[in-house]
C-alpha cells in the first residue's frame, strides 16, 4: 500500500468500522482502502447493507475506525488534538441523503447559512453579502434567504444543503445519496451543479449511490463494496468491462431503454444480500454469484477462500476481489 | 425567533387569549378596585342572587362575587408560577439528560418513566403533608408534581431532534453545545412543549384549587378559588349559588389555557394544514360540472380487442376553502387486456391520482368526475359505493410495502383476509392460497411467511408479498404505483421481472407508474407521459425506447435521464428548464408552455387536444402544425 502522499485530500487505510461496542457489535466495514485527490471524483456503489453511508461517515470523520487510519491532507485524524480535529472536519463536509431532515425547519435559509459562515458567533449584518453568495453559487434567488425549508422543493432543498457545505469553504465534498430521493429532472440539474462546483473550484468529491448510471456519469474512480468489502476498485471504465461478477449484476439491473434485462439477465441464486455484520464464509458473494459454486459446482474456493483485491486487467488498472474475474474480452 | 411572518392566527388562538386576557386584566384590576369591597363584612350573611350581591353572599356575609374576581390574582399567579416551575425542572432533566451522554441517556429515560408511572395529584399531597401548608409550599408542590410530564416529553422530543441530520450537520461544523441546544434543539422542540404548558397551566389551576379546597393550600385571610368553593360547598344545602362563582373562574381559565395551546401548536408548526383543509376532507367525493370538450379518443391503438380499463375525460379536483384546485384534468386512457401501460411523469404530475382514481381509492378531500369509467365491465363512472367486486378486479401495489402492511398483523392474516371476505374461502384453504401465491413471487419458505410480522420481511420480500396479496384475487388489472422506487436496483430488476412474468404467464394488465423514464420503458407496451394533470403524448414503447418521441416534455425528460450514452463532458444531462406549474396556476394555456424550447403564441392562447400522431397521440402545436412538406432535395 502506497503511503499517504501530500496531493492527496483523503485516504482511508484499511479501516474497519462499525457500530456498537463489546459483544453486541457489528463491523460494517472490513479492510477498506481509498484514496480521493483534488478535482477527482470517486463513486461508492453498492446496494442496501453494503456500507457506504458507514464509510461516508468515516471519511467525513464523523464515525471513528476500530482498526486503520484515515488520512485528511496527510495527516492521521486518529493522532489530532480536538481544535485541529474540528478544524480538519470542517475541510470534509458530508451532504445527506434526507433532504427534509438536513435542514433547520425552523430558521431561514439565511440564518442556516451565516451559521455555517461562522459557528463560533451570532449572524451580522456583513454575513448577507456572502449568504447572497452563496445562494448565487447554487443558482438560487437571494430572496430565498428569508424563507423557510419548508417552501422549497427536494431539488431546491439540497441545493441549499450544497450552499451551506461550500459555506465552510471545504476541499472534500461527500455526498451520500443525494440525488435519489428526486425525479429525473431534478438529479439532472443537481449532478450539473456539481461538476460546474468541481471544475470551478477543483473539489474532490466522494459520491455514495446505489445507482450505477449516476456513478458513471460523475466519477473517474469508483469502488464498489459487497457487504463491507471492496469488489472491484479502479476507473469508472471498469462497469462497462466488469472483472467481479458482482459489479456486471449491478449493471445488468438498471433499467434501460433496451428492455433487454427481463429476459435475459441470469438469475441469480438468491435475490438479496445477507448480513453485513455476519458474511457469508469465503468470497462474501459466493451464495448469490451467476458465475459462483452454486452454478459452476467445481468452484468450491469460493465458499472456503476469501479472494484478495487483485489486479484483474492487463491494460487498465482494476481490481476485483474475486478468485475468477470475468475474462475482459467477453464484455 | 419563532414567530413566523405572514401566517394568520388560528381562530382557536384568538378566542383562547382574548379570554385569557381578560381574565389577567381582572387579576390585575380586581384587588386594587375591589380589595375592600370582597373583605367587608356585613350582617348578611349567606343571601342568594341579588342586584346587590351577584352571586350572593358567604357565611360572614362577604360578596362571593367581587371575592371570586379577587381572588384571580393569587389563583392564577400560583398556576403560572407551579407551570413555570414544573416546566423549568422538566426540561433541564429531559433534555439536560439527552446532552449528558448515552449512559445518562439510558438511566435518566428510566428515572423519568418511573416518576411519570405516579399520578402528579398524590405526589403533590405527599408533599404538602410535609410542609406546612401555605401558598409557597402548594406551588412547590404542584411543580415538582407536574414536572415529570415535561422532563418525559423534553427528552422524547430532544432525542428525536439530536438525532436529525441538521443537528448532525451542525455539531460538526463546530457549533458549540449551548448554541445546538438554543438554536437547533430548543426551537424544533417548543411548540409541542408550550402546548402541554398551557394544559398545564388549566390542570394546576384545577390542582391547586383542590389543595386549597381541601385546605392544604391558601390560609386564611388570603383565599384563592379553592378555599372560596369550599367555603362554598359547606354552604351548598342553605345557598348553592355560592360555590358557582369560584367554579365558574376555573372553568373559565382552563378553557382559555387549553384553547391558547391548541391554537399555539397550530400557529407554530409550519407544515401542519389549516383547520379548513381537514374539514374539506369531510365531504364525501361527488361529481364536478362537467368541463369543456372532453378530448376526441380515437380507439385505434389499444392494440387489443377486449379492454380491462376504459377511462375517459376524468377529472380530479381539490375541495378546498377557494373552490376545486384541478389536479386530473380530462385525462382518457385504454388498457387493453393483457396489456402494461406505463404513467411517466414528474411528481405532481397527476400520475398517482389517475390510479387511484381507477381504482375507487381517492383520499378524502378530492372530488372528481369521469365520463366513462369502465372497469372489466363495471361502470363506475357514477358516484357511491363502487361495486365490492372491485376489490377483487384491481390488485395495487404501492411504493412503500411497510406503510401497507399492519405492523401488528401477521403476514398470514394479512393475505388471507382478502380471500375471506371477498371469495368467501375458508381459512385453511385461504391459507394454502396464501402459499402457492407467495411462492408464485418467489418469496423462499413461503410457508413460515405466513406466521411472520411485516417487519420480519426484508424491503424486497416485503414488495414481493405485496404483490402475492395484490394477485390472490386474480385481478384483470394490477396497479403498480412506483413499485420499485424504495429499492435497490438488483431487487429493482427482480420486481420488474416478476412483473414481466405475472404479465406474460397469466395476461394480468399492468398500470405501471414511475417517475422513472427508463423503468416505464423497460417494462411497458405503451406509455402515457402525463404533465400537469393531462396525458401530453401516449407512445408505443418500440418508438420510445427508439428516441421516436413528439413532444417536447417527453424529449426533455429523456435528455435528462442518465443512461449509459450519458457522459459529463460529451454528452451531459440536460435538465428541464424551470419548474412544473402548480395546479391551480395553469390557465387555458398549454401547461408546458412557459418551460418549452418550441414555445409559440398559439401554445399561449389555447392548450392542444391530445391527436393522433403516427402511431401514437400527441398534444402539441408545435408538432400538431403540419410541417411544410417538399422536395427538399
Amino acid at each position: 500500500m502506497s503511503e499517504p502522499s501530500s496531493q492527496e485530500l483523503l485516504r482511508v487505510a484499511d479501516v474497519t468500522a462499525g457500530y456498537g461496542a463489546g459483544s453486541r457489535s457489528a463491523r460494517v466495514l472490513r479492510g477498506i482502502s481509498l484514496a480521493v485527490s483534488p478535482g477527482r471524483t470517486l463513486g461508492i456503489v453498492g446496494e442496501s447493507g453494503s456500507g457506504k453511508s458507514t464509510l461516508a461517515r468515516v471519511m467525513a470523520g464523523q464515525l471513528r475506525p476500530s482498526h486503520g487510519a484515515v488520512f485528511l491532507g496527510g495527516r492521521d485524524l486518529g493522532s489530532l488534538r480536538r481544535q485541529d480535529l474540528r478544524r480538519a472536519r470542517r475541510q470534509t463536509q458530508l451532504i445527506p441523503q434526507d433532504h427534509y431532515s438536513s435542514l433547520n425547519p425552523r430558521m431561514t435559509v439565511g440564518e442556516t447559512l451565516a451559521e455555517a459562515i461562522n459557528p463560533r458567533r451570532s449572524p451580522r449584518r456583513g454575513d448577507r453579502a456572502r449568504v447572497n453568495e452563496l445562494l448565487e453559487t447554487v443558482a438560487l434567488d437571494a430572496d430565498a434567504g428569508r424563507r423557510l425549508p419548508h417552501e422549497f422543493s427536494g431539488g431546491q432543498r439540497q441545493r441549499i444543503a450544497i450552499a451551506r457545505a461550500l459555506a465552510v469553504q471545504p476541499q472534500l465534498i461527500i455526498a451520500d445519496e443525494i440525488t435519489s430521493a428526486l425525479d429525473s429532472s431534478m438529479q439532472a440539474e443537481i449532478l450539473n451543479l456539481l461538476l460546474r462546483l468541481q471544475r470551478e473550484r477543483d473539489l474532490g468529491y466522494v459520491i455514495v449511490t446505489h445507482d450505477l448510471s449516476v456513478a458513471q456519469y460523475m466519477c473517474d474512480e469508483i469502488a464498489v463494496l459487497y457487504l463491507g468489502r471492496i469488489a472491484e476498485h479502479g476507473s469508472t471504465r471498469l462497469l462497462a468491462r466488469p472483472a467481479h461478477p458482482y459489479t456486471e449484476l449491478l449493471r445488468d439491473s438498471i433499467p434501460d431503454s433496451s428492455g433487454r434485462m427481463l429476459t435475459e439477465l441470469p438469475h441469480t441464486v438468491a435475490a438479496e444480500p445477507g448480513d453485513a455484520g455476519n458474511p457469508p464464509s469465503g468470497c462474501p458473494f459466493h451464495p448469490r454469484c451467476p458465475h459462483g459454486p452454486q452454478v459452476v459446482t467445481d468452484r468450491t474456493i469460493c465458499g472456503t477462500s476469501l479472494p484478495p483485491l487483485q489486479l484483474a486487467g492487463e491494460a487498465s488498472v482494476i481490481y476485483a476481489a474475486c478468485h475468477f474475474p470475468l475474462s475482459r474480452a467477453t464484455a | 425567533m419563532i414567530a413566523r411572518r405572514g401566517r394568520k392566527l388560528p381562530a382557536v388562538l384568538i378566542a383562547g387569549a382574548a379570554l385569557l386576557m381578560v381574565m389577567i386584566l381582572v387579576a390585575a384590576i380586581a384587588p386594587i378596585l375591589w380589595g375592600s369591597k370582597a373583605a367587608a363584612l356585613t350582617s348578611d350573611i349567606r343571601l342568594g342572587h341579588s342586584a346587590r350581591h351577584l352571586l350572593g353572599t358567604d357565611s360572614l356575609g362577604r360578596d362571593v362575587f367581587y371575592r371570586t374576581l379577587v381572588a384571580s390574582r393569587l389563583s392564577m399567579l400560583m398556576a403560572l408560577l407551579a407551570t413555570a416551575l414544573a416546566v423549568a425542572i422538566g426540561l433541564i432533566l429531559g433534555a439536560g439528560i439527552v446532552a449528558a451522554g448515552r449512559h445518562a441517556r439510558a438511566t435518566g429515560g428510566r428515572v423519568i418513566d418511573l416518576l411519570v408511572s405516579y399520578p402528579p395529584i398524590i405526589i403533590a399531597l405527599a408533599i404538602t403533608a410535609i410542609f406546612s401548608p401555605s401558598r409557597i409550599s402548594v406551588v412547590g408542590a404542584i411543580g415538582l408534581a407536574f414536572c415529570p410530564q415535561f422532563a418525559r416529553l423534553g427528552n422524547t422530543l430532544a432525542a428525536s431532534v439530536s438525532a436529525k441530520d441538521y443537528v448532525t450537520s451542525t455539531r460538526f461544523l463546530g457549533v458549540s453545545r449551548v448554541r445546538l441546544l438554543s438554536r437547533h434543539i430548543l426551537p424544533n422542540i417548543a411548540a409541542p412543549i408550550l402546548v402541554l404548558a398551557s394544559v398545564g397551566f388549566a390542570t394546576s389551576t384545577i390542582a391547586i384549587s383542590g389543595l386549597s379546597f381541601l385546605g392544604l393550600g391558601v390560609q386564611e385571610p388570603s383565599y384563592d378559588w379553592g378555599s372560596l368553593l369550599a367555603a362554598g360547598l359547606q354552604d351548598l344545602s342553605v345557598n348553592p349559588i355560592e360555590a358557582t362563582g369560584p367554579a365558574i373562574a376555573i372553568l373559565l381559565t382552563g378553557l382559555g389555557a387549553g384553547l391558547v395551546g391548541d391554537g399555539l401548536a397550530r400557529y407554530w408548526e409550519p407544515r401542519l394544514p389549516g383547520i379548513s383543509a381537514a374539514r374539506a376532507g369531510k365531504r364525501r367525493p361527488r361529481p364536478q360540472p362537467q368541463g369543456t370538450g372532453s378530448p376526441a379518443h380515437d380507439g385505434d391503438n389499444t392494440g387489443r380487442d377486449r379492454t380491462v380499463a376504459e377511462v375517459r375525460d376524468l377529472r380530479v379536483s381539490a375541495t378546498g376553502e377557494r373552490g376545486g384546485v384541478p389536479l386530473v384534468r380530462g385525462v382518457s386512457l385504454d388498457i387493453g387486456a393483457g396489456e402494461v401501460v406505463g404513467l411517466v411523469g414528474e411528481s405532481g404530475s397527476g400520475k398517482s391520482l389517475t390510479a387511484m382514481a381507477l381504482a375507487r381509492l381517492l383520499p378524502p378531500g378530492l372530488a372528481w368526475s369521469a365520463d366513462r369509467l369502465v372497469i372489466n365491465g363495471m361502470n363506475l363512472a357514477a358516484p357511491g359505493s363502487p361495486p365490492a367486486r372491485l376489490a377483487t378486479e384491481v390488485g395495487i401495489v404501492f411504493q412503500d410495502p411497510t406503510s401497507c402492511f399492519n405492523p401488528a398483523l401477521r403476514i398470514g392474516t394479512q393475505l388471507t383476509e382478502v380471500l375471506r371476505v371477498h371469495k368467501k374461502v375458508d381459512r385453511k384453504t385461504a391459507a394454502s392460497m396464501a402459499v402457492a401465491g407467495l411462492r408464485e413471487v418467489r418469496v423462499p419458505a413461503p410457508e413460515s411467511r405466513l406466521s411472520q410480522y411485516p417487519h420480519e420481511l426484508s424491503g424486497g420480500m416485503r414488495q414481493r408479498a405485496m404483490i402475492a396479496m395484490a394477485l390472490l384475487t386474480e385481478p384483470a388489472l394490477l396497479i403498480a404505483d412506483e413499485p420499485t422506487t424504495a429499492l435497490d436496483v438488483t431487487v429493482q430488476a427482480d420486481v420488474l421481472r416478476l412483473l414481466h412474468r405475472i404479465n406474460t404467464d397469466y395476461g394480468t394488465a399492468i398500470l405501471l407508474i414511475s417517475h422513472d423514464i427508463n423503468v416505464v420503458a423497460t417494462l411497458s407496451h405503451r406509455v402515457c407521459v402525463m404533465y400537469g394533470g393531462r396525458v401530453v403524448e401516449e407512445v408505443a414503447v418500440e418508438d420510445l425506447r427508439a428516441g421516436r418521441v413528439q413532444h417536447p416534455y417527453t424529449k426533455a425528460l429523456l435528455a435528462a435521464a442518465p443512461d449509459r450514452s450519458a457522459h459529463r463532458v460529451t454528452n451531459p444531462l440536460r435538465p428541464l428548464p424551470g419548474r412544473p406549474p402548480r395546479p391551480g396556476q395553469i390557465g387555458h394555456e398549454c401547461s408546458f408552455a412557459s418551460r418549452c424550447p418550441l414555445v409559440m403564441a398559439k401554445c399561449r392562447a389555447e392548450a392542444p387536444q391530445l391527436t393522433t400522431h403516427g402511431s401514437g397521440r400527441v398534444a402539441c402545436h408545435a408538432v400538431q402544425i403540419p410541417v411544410a412538406v417538399g422536395d427538399e432535395q
